[in-house]
């Protein structure tokens, strides 16, 4: 299971990263450590998700759900959001620019 | 007998070799990814080899000197089985006429659960609780299996390592989940050692002389165990966890019953091999508890920790096992006992005790010396149950044993560990117990151990044994 995920989560990665260098969008450290803090709270959610499902925890699973669920859809969240508003406000400031120059 | 030739799978090698890559490849071919018991057995060499022979400890639990409960050996003596509460045990405590009231009010209640037909206590529950099966189990091994002598060949010879690992990949094999050993020392193990066994009902067993001679016996009233048998073979067999959600109704009892019955065949078979070896097994005389204090044993060899329950709790299973021994003359290994935070836990947690609904379970947060009775051991440090409330409580529902709702609700009991939830807990109990108090609350929050529904067990889709 773990072999597998670690096979896909590899594939996942590489392809982002030669994605962001195709669109040549920078991304900084920390937007990575968010995003991965996110990705990892995210494979515990789904993890005792369906574990507890399975033990028959069913409340426990809800729990889970919303406990761990919820911090990691934020933190991924920001990890797309955080990229995504700097490069909106340097293209915003590009576009500044070429108005001021324009006049 | 001192090497073994080597069983090492090709993706053992590969993982050794740090080519986990290459194994992409191997793994595609299937056939040696398969786990040690869906291949082919050759031989001795390659089970002792194998991975049912390593004890399947988890790495946060740590071997250390003395066990985490106080014990003072000097204030301890061989114990009078029948004192116990299963044995005469509730009839001394109650005296006559209340214990009468008692027996009456069980059979009564039975029946009236019955009739009333209530979920959990119906007709087909009550015959499944019931429905058990024991082969013998006695005190001198079976005949049934050749002895060296027999066969004109000398007797198995092995280093007490080698030893261990060969019954501890037997007994595994046979369907024993965790197994451990004792050697018996005249100042401390050995005076776990009942001073009379079993008996039939609540009279007195036998007694047990613990003799220098070179064979054991046994007659109507006295067991000779030979001096030189120094070594206490001790493996558990697992609960069932779906019951233990159906506490406290009779359902709970099957799981017990079937550990009986499956360590009346597992001890039957262990004590043929060691025949087969050339050496004694001596085991307990009755298809229930008998021979010896084994959650002591189980402490000393280091399969888990004592608990505010007074029973053993096991890194992997917690409460959810029934203990058995086995005494030979097979020099074996002896195990350490183990901390991994329990003793620590249940100092805050008691859940337990504040769910007993017999209001046995002791809730001082630290143990006492103070036992309750003769009923109970003296020399151990411990929180000491009150023991006859638990069994009039059990009795007065209908049943001779049963409840285990103390087994249900303890935070190290949950689950089939499927959950990082659970392994984070158990890891963090056993290094830093400043959290103890925020996992007994989150254990609640989260309604471990809630209960389930009686009547859903009939539509379960179970695994053999109930064992997940």
């Amino acid at each position: 299971m773990l072999f597998i995920l670690g096979l896909v989560v590899g594939a996942a990665l590489l392809g982002l990263v030669l994605w962001l260098q195709r669109k040549e969008i920078a991304v900084r450290w920390y937007e990575w450590l968010v995003g991965a803090l996110g990705f990892m709270m995210l494979v515990w959610t789904v993890n005792d998700y369906f574990g507890s499902t399975a033990e028959h925890n069913e409340t426990a699973a809800h729990i889970f759900l919303w406990l761990l669920g919820t911090p990691a859809i934020i933190l991924l969240g920001l990890a797309v959001f955080l990229p995504w508003l700097r490069l909106s406000r340097s293209a915003k400031a590009a576009a500044g620019k070429g108005d001021v120059k324009s006049h | 007998m001192s090497k073994y030739h080597s069983t090492l799978s090709r993706r053992e090698f590969l993982k050794a070799l740090g080519l986990g890559g290459a194994g992409i490849g191997a793994a595609a071919l299937g056939a040696s990814a398969l786990p040690v018991l869906n291949k082919p057995v050759h031989d001795l060499d390659e089970i002792v080899s194998s991975s049912l022979a390593i004890p399947n400890r988890p790495s946060y639990v740590k071997e250390v000197e003395k066990p985490t409960i106080e014990v003072d050996w000097t204030l301890m003596n061989r114990f009078d089985y029948s004192n116990v509460m299963w044995a005469a045990g509730l009839q001394k405590a109650l005296g006559s006429t209340q214990f009468d009231l008692v027996t009456k009010a069980q059979q009564g209640n039975r029946i009236l659960r019955l009739k009333q037909n209530k979920p959990g206590y119906t007709l087909r529950d009550d015959a499944f609780v019931n429905a058990y099966y024991r082969a013998t189990s006695t005190y001198l091994p079976p005949t049934t299996s050749s002895t060296p002598d027999d066969l004109g060949v000398p007797r198995y010879e092995g280093t007490p390592e080698e030893n261990a690992r060969m019954i501890r990949a037997f007994l595994r094999f046979h369907g024993a989940a965790e197994v451990g050993f004792v050697e018996l020392d005249t100042d401390t193990t050995e005076k776990l050692v009942y001073a009379y066994d079993t008996g039939s009902g609540a009279a007195q067993g036998p007694k047990i002389t613990i003799a220098d001679v070179d064979q054991p016996s046994e007659t109507k009233n006295e067991r000779i165990l030979p001096k030189k048998a120094r070594w206490v073979i001790i493996y558990t067999i697992r609960m069932a966890d779906e019951f233990m959600r159906r506490a406290p109704t009779p359902l709970v009892v099957a799981p017990t019953n079937l550990r009986y019955d499956l360590k009346s065949i597992i001890q039957g078979e262990l004590q043929s091999f060691l025949r087969g070896l050339g050496y004694m097994g001596l085991g307990e005389a009755s298809s229930a508890n008998a021979l010896g204090s084994k959650v002591g044993w189980a402490i000393m060899a280091g399969l888990g920790e004592h608990s505010r329950a007074m029973h053993l709790i096991t890194p992997n299973y917690g409460l959810r096992q029934g203990l058995f021994a086995v005494i030979t003359d097979l020099p074996l290994a002896p195990g350490k006992p183990v901390d991994f935070g329990v003793m620590r836990f249940c100092r805050v947690c008691k859940k337990c005790s504040d769910i007993c609904p017999a209001k046995a379970i002791n809730g001082e947060t630290e143990p006492s010396w103070q036992n309750n009775g003769d009923y109970q051991q003296t020399g151990i440090k411990s929180w000491h149950r009150i023991e006859p409330r638990c069994l009039t409580y059990i009795r007065e529902a209908g049943y001779s044993q049963g409840c285990i709702l103390c087994f249900a609700v303890c935070p190290l009991s949950k689950g089939k560990r499927e959950t990082i939830y659970q392994d984070l807990i158990r890891r963090t109990i056993a290094t830093t117990p400043t959290f103890d108090r925020a996992i007994r609350k989150m254990d609640d929050f989260l309604s471990y151990g809630q209960r389930s529904d009686p009547e859903t067990f009939w539509d379960l889709d179970l695994p053999p044994f109930g064992w997940e």
